[in-house]
């Protein structure tokens, strides 16, 4: 992954950045979600 | 490599949002796939923020340029030059203008700016050897006995119950030490003549006067040369939002120097040339109000000369009869009781706003007879402008009378700024035109620069919009100035976007 970064341009590494930075966000929300579950 | 990323992240909300949540169990298998997933995207995330860190350390790297700040120091030893500027009289050296009218300001608002301005007027007469004792107050006893708490380093508490308990028995102590202290300046200006006189002589036996006003010269212009293309100080002007990206869109950089320039016509130094004449226009525009009084004291010169010496005698007059009224109230009474306090309140009132009238009138007819002896109707308008920078309390008053509604803090500002840059010594226009030449000014300035083949209208330097015109010329030197340090638009852009970004993600 390291080696391809650096091809990419500053836009699409911005964008990259922001993606993942969504994703662990939703996954934060699904952890949520079961443990609400798991208190019912 | 997004589109990838995107894939792999709907491909993994699809098995995620299948997966049941019925049983106790499903739901541990459900959570240990999502911490699975989470701890790849860690790890993900942390090779990116690599990657970003790497390129902004390019950035994180430049330095300031030393010997930029070398030069600066040694450009501000130069300022001794100010000590024997021709325009100054010791009173102006001492920075007693500048002082007393602080004092005359603060006195009903805040003591303990009062104090801090005493003790620096106390210091200048220490300067110039001249060490003041509570003897010198000699105009009335309650200004002697708080000079004698401040000469005696006492802390500001002890100065503010000393003020209040004084204060009751005569309101106007700070106003007498005011006028007190500008009579110790009179009666001792000759010696303090002499001092600057002997320092400037001394200075004389291994120099010469032009060799600071050289030196000053060849440091601003060095200091110049050294700013203008400094990759470091273009970047911090992105950094700490004195330019915005957005102010240099090239279309925009084009539009503005095809307003300006013909073809071939946009050099670098045709653009400082160019700033250099409007930034001295925009001066005479600025001051328009001094320049103009200035030529109205030069046409009243025989009614106004000659009027200083009438207000000393006023003021010695008035001195005399200010201690006599102070030692009569001490004497004690051979019969009888001792002379009614709100008669003698009165009477020394009455005396203190006449004095402070006359001091009033002293300066100003100082100052006129400073402009008669060192201007001419012929005297260029740098000269003007020199004479007139170097004078606080004209500039300070003039400046009131045009809009009494300005802080002080704006107009010390700009008297500085002025001071500054009638300093400098690289003048166009100011140097060569006469006060009363400013009239065709514009017509003169138009036609230099369009035989030069620059599109400069007459419309663009009209009031309203010199402001406009000069920022887009700075603008286009800021634009070269940042491609001549070498910095790169895009590149400062990716740099605030993602220190943007990751100092978000850091709280």
């Amino acid at each position: 992954m390291e080696e391809k970064l650096k091809e990419i341009n500053n836009q699409d590494l911005l964008q990259i950045y922001r993606l993942i930075l969504e994703h662990l966000e939703f996954l934060d929300n699904e952890k949520k979600k079961i443990e609400e579950e798991d208190n019912k | 490599m997004i589109d990838e990323l995107n894939s792999k992240y709907t491909e993994f909300k699809n098995v995620i949002d299948i997966l049941p949540v019925n049983t106790k169990y499903n739901r541990k298998r459900k959570l240990d796939c999502i911490l699975d997933e989470e701890k790849n995207d860690n790890e993900r995330l942390s090779i990116v923020r690599q990657e970003i860190e790497n390129r902004l350390s390019k950035f994180n790297n430049l330095k300031a340029n030393d010997k930029i700040e070398e030069l600066e120091k040694q450009l501000e030893k130069c300022n001794i030059i100010n000590e024997w500027n021709n325009y100054n009289t010791a009173y102006e050296k001492m920075h007693l203008d500048y002082y007393l009218y602080q004092l005359h300001r603060y006195y009903k608002e805040d003591l303990e700016s009062v104090n801090a301005c005493i003790k620096k007027i106390l210091d200048s007469f220490k300067k110039v050897e001249i060490v003041l004792t509570k003897e010198d107050f000699d105009f009335n006893n309650y200004a002697r006995d708080y000079m004698e708490k401040i000469l005696s380093n006492a802390s500001n508490e002890e100065l503010k119950l000393c003020f209040e308990e004084l204060y009751w028995k005569n309101s106007d102590i700070i106003r007498t030490i005011e006028i007190n202290f500008k009579s110790i300046y009179l009666r001792n200006e000759k010696k303090i003549n002499k001092y600057y006189e002997t320092r400037h002589l001394e200075f004389l036996k291994n120099h010469k006067d032009s060799e600071i006003s050289d030196m000053r010269v060849k440091l601003s212009d060095e200091i110049k040369a050294l700013k203008g293309n400094d990759i470091y100080l273009e970047f911090q002007k992105f950094v700490s939002g004195e330019y915005s990206v957005s102010d240099f869109k090239e279309a925009e950089i084009l539009k503005k120097r095809d307003t300006y320039f013909e073809e071939n016509s946009y050099t670098y130094n045709n653009l400082l040339d160019l700033n250099k004449v409007l930034n001295e226009y925009n001066i005479l525009i600025k001051y328009k109000y001094l320049l103009s009084d200035m030529k109205d004291k030069l046409d009243k010169k025989i009614e106004l000369k000659n009027s200083k010496n009438n207000a000393l005698k006023e003021i010695n007059k008035e001195e005399t009869s200010l201690k006599k009224l102070n030692a009569k109230r001490n004497r004690k009474p051979l019969f009888g009781k001792k002379k009614n306090d709100d008669k003698w309140l009165f009477e020394y009132k009455k005396i203190l706003t006449d004095i402070t009238k006359n001091y009033d009138e002293f300066d100003k007819a100082c100052f006129n007879d400073l402009v008669f002896e060192k201007l001419t109707q012929d005297s260029t308008i740098i000269e003007v402008l020199r004479l007139i920078s170097s004078n606080y309390l004209y500039f300070v008053s003039k400046t009131c009378e045009l809009d009494e509604n300005q802080s002080i803090n704006i107009i010390n500002d700009n008297f500085n700024e002025l001071k500054n840059y009638v300093n400098n010594n690289d003048f166009t226009l100011l140097n060569n035109v006469a006060l009363l030449d400013e009239k065709q000014m514009k017509q003169l300035i138009v036609d230099k620069y369009n035989l030069g083949r620059i599109k400069l209208t007459i419309d663009n330097l009209l009031d309203d919009n010199i402001d406009r015109t000069i920022s887009d010329i700075n603008n286009l030197i800021d634009y070269e100035n940042i491609i001549n340090s070498g910095l790169n638009i895009d590149d400062v852009a990716m740099y605030l976007d993602f220190k943007k970004l990751l100092d978000k993600d850091n709280k």
